[in-house]
C-alpha cells in the first residue's frame, strides 16, 4: 500500500492525510512521498506537533520494553529454541545436499544420457552387492546376498526392446506411489523438451521434510540393465537401468530405504508398462501387450522374450 | 548448529517475548505465551510444515494463543495474580524517564486490546502494516484505522496527564508560596 504512488495533493485531507502521517512516522513512505509530507508539514505546524507526539510514543515504547531484549531467555524457551533451530538446520542441510546432487545429476543426464550418469555417480565395487539386496520391495538385511555379476544380467536381456513412443509417453505419466515410505509427491518437472534428452523429475517429501528426488530418462543403450548405489554423506543415490530407461533416486534416507523405494518404483513401472515382456519388431499391433501382459495373444508368444528386471535378476543370481 | 538460522530465530524470539510482555504486562504470563507459541511452531515443523516467514508466523501463533487465553479467562472469570513482582518487572522503566514512561505505560493499559496490539506491533516491533494485518488476520485498512485511533487516544491521554501534572505542580508551588507567606505573617489564602 505504502510503496505505491498516488495523488498526494487530492488526498491531503481527511483520513488519507492521517494515514500518511502515520506512514511517515513509521518510515514506510517512499522517498518522494516522504519529501512531500515534509513539505506539507513545513506549512502546518500543528501537524508537526502531532507527528512529534507519535514519534515520541514510539521512542517511549522502546524505552519501556527494549531492556527485555537483553535479558537471557528462560531455560524452557532456550530448550525449545534449540530444538527448532536443530530441526530447521537439519532440513536446510538435507535439502541443500539433495539439491546439489540433483542439479549435478540433471546436468549429467541432460548432457550425456542416463548411463553416463551411472558411471559418473556409481561407486566401484558397490554395484554387485546392491543387486543382491533387492527382492520384491524387500530390503531387509536378511534378504541381502553376495554380489551378483552384472555382466550376466546384460547378457540375459539383449534380445528385447520397447516401443520408444509408448515408453516415452509412459515416462511422462509415470508417478509412483511411495506413500508406504511416508513420501508424498510434491512436484514434477520435465527437465528438457528434447525427446532424446528428456528427463522427468519427481520430487517426494516426507512429513518431516526429507526429500527424495527421482529422475527418469531414456537411455541411449537400451539393452543394458544395471544398478548402482552411491552415498555422499547422508545422501543415498540409487541408479538403475531397465527397458531403455534409466532411473535415479536421490534422498536423505538410509541404504535399505533407498533400495526398497527403488524396488517399489520398478514394480510400479512394470505394472504400468508390463512386466518387461515386450513384443519383438515382427509382432502385430494386436499382439502387443497392455498392462500386465495377461492379454497377450498365445499365437505370438514365440516372439516374446521375458526380460528380467535388474532387481529380480539380482536375487536370481544369488539363488544360483 | 546453523549459526544464521540460530541467530535469526534467537532475535525473533527475543522480539516476540518483548511484544508478549508489552501485551500482557506480566513477564510470567508472557513467557508462558511464548513457550506455547514455540511448542506449536516446533510441532508444525516436525510434522513437515513449511514456514515462509518465521517472524510473521511466530507473531500470528502468539496472537492465536493469546486470543484463546483471553477467551478462556472471559469464560472462567478474570485471574488475578497473587505475585505482582512480575507485573512490576514487566514495565519498570529507567529512573530518568520514569514519569514519562509511567504515563505512556498507563495510557497503553487503558487502550482497547485491538488498538494496543496494532500500536505495539507497528510502533514497538516495527512490523509493516501489511505484516501486522496478516498477523492479526484483519484488512490493512483496519490496521490503519486502529493505529490512528490508538495513537490519537494515547496522545490525548498523555497530554491530559502532562496538563494534570503541570496543574498539580503549579498548585504545589502556589501552596508552598502561600505557606511561606503565612509563616512570614502575610495574609493569604492557602489551599
Amino acid at each position: 500500500m505504502w510503496g505505491n504512488h498516488y495523488d498526494f495533493e487530492s488526498r491531503k485531507s481527511g483520513g488519507y492525510m492521517d494515514e500518511l502521517l502515520h506512514a511517515y512516522v513509521d518510515n514506510m513512505l517512499p522517498p518522494r512521498q516522504r519529501l512531500e509530507v515534509e513539505e506539507y508539514l513545513a506549512d502546518h505546524p500543528d501537524m508537526v506537533q502531532r507527528v512529534n507526539d507519535f514519534e515520541s510514543q514510539n521512542r517511549g515504547m522502546h524505552r519501556l520494553y527494549d531492556r527485555h531484549l537483553t535479558e537471557p531467555l528462560p531455560e524452557s524457551l532456550q530448550t525449545l529454541e534449540y530444538e527448532i533451530v536443530r530441526k530447521l538446520s537439519h532440513r536446510t542441510k538435507s535439502r541443500t545436499a539433495v539439491r546439489v546432487l540433483a542439479s549435478a545429476l540433471v546436468a549429467v543426464l541432460v548432457a550425456g544420457g542416463g548411463w553416463y550418469a551411472f558411471d559418473r555417480f556409481s561407486t566401484t565395487g558397490v554395484k554387485g552387492n546392491i543387486l543382491a539386496t533387492f527382492k520384491s520391495g524387500t530390503s531387509s538385511p536378511a534378504a541381502r546376498a553376495p554380489a551378483a555379476d552384472t555382466a550376466n544380467i546384460r547378457q540375459a536381456s539383449t534380445t528385447t526392446r520397447r516401443d520408444p513412443a509408448s515408453a516415452s509417453r509412459s515416462l511422462e505419466t509415470f508417478a509412483p506411489d511411495l506413500a508406504k515410505f511416508g513420501l508424498e509427491l510434491i512436484r514434477t518437472r520435465l527437465v528438457s523438451d528434447e525427446v532424446k534428452s528428456k528427463t522427468v523429475q519427481l520430487v517426494y517429501e516426507s512429513k518431516v521434510g526429507n526429500q527424495v528426488q527421482m529422475y527418469l530418462s531414456p537411455t541411449r543403450e537400451k539393452k543394458k540393465q544395471q544398478i548402482s548405489l552411491s552415498q555422499e554423506g547422508r545422501i543415498s543415490a540409487l541408479f538403475w537401468s531397465n527397458g531403455g530407461h534409466s532411473y535415479s533416486l536421490l534422498g536423505e534416507v538410509d541404504r535399505d530405504t533407498i533400495l526398497a523405494i527403488g524396488s517399489a518404483v520398478n514394480e510400479q513401472w512394470e505394472a504400468m508398462t508390463g512386466p518387461n515382456m515386450m513384443p519383438s519388431s515382427s509382432a502385430t499391433p494386436m499382439e502387443k501387450h497392455s498392462g500386465d501382459g495377461s492379454n497377450i495373444n498365445h499365437a505370438s508368444k514365440s516372439f516374446i522374450q521375458p526380460v528380467v528386471s535388474p532387481f529380480d535378476r539380482g536375487i536370481k543370481a544369488n539363488e544360483q | 548448529m546453523d549459526h544464521t538460522v540460530g541467530e535469526v530465530l534467537h532475535a525473533y524470539i527475543k522480539s516476540l517475548r518483548r511484544y508478549a510482555i508489552s501485551l500482557t504486562r506480566d513477564s510470567n504470563e508472557a513467557d508462558d505465551l511464548v513457550q506455547e507459541c514455540l511448542k506449536r511452531a516446533l510441532t508444525y515443523i516436525h510434522d513437515g510444515g513449511k514456514i515462509l516467514n518465521m517472524r510473521a508466523y511466530l507473531f500470528t501463533i502468539l496472537h492465536n494463543v493469546h486470543r484463546d487465553e483471553m477467551g478462556r479467562r472471559q469464560r472462567n472469570g478474570t485471574h488475578v495474580p497473587i505475585d505482582t513482582d512480575s507485573i512490576r518487572l514487566a514495565y519498570a522503566p529507567p529512573q530518568d524517564t520514569h514519569m514519562e514512561c509511567r504515563d505512556l505505560s498507563e495510557a497503553l493499559d487503558k487502550l482497547p486490546t485491538d488498538q494496543r496490539q496494532v500500536v505495539l506491533l507497528v510502533g514497538l516491533e516495527g512490523l509493516s502494516y501489511q505484516m501486522a494485518a496478516e498477523v492479526l488476520g484483519i484488512p490493512i485498512g483496519t490496521v490503519m484505522s486502529r493505529l490512528s485511533r490508538g495513537r490519537n487516544a494515547l496522545r490525548n491521554m498523555t497530554a491530559i496527564e502532562v496538563v494534570t501534572q503541570n496543574e498539580s505542580k503549579k498548585n504545589h508551588q502556589q501552596e508552598a508560596e502561600g505557606w511561606k507567606r503565612l509563616v512570614k505573617g502575610e495574609k493569604t489564602h492557602v489551599g
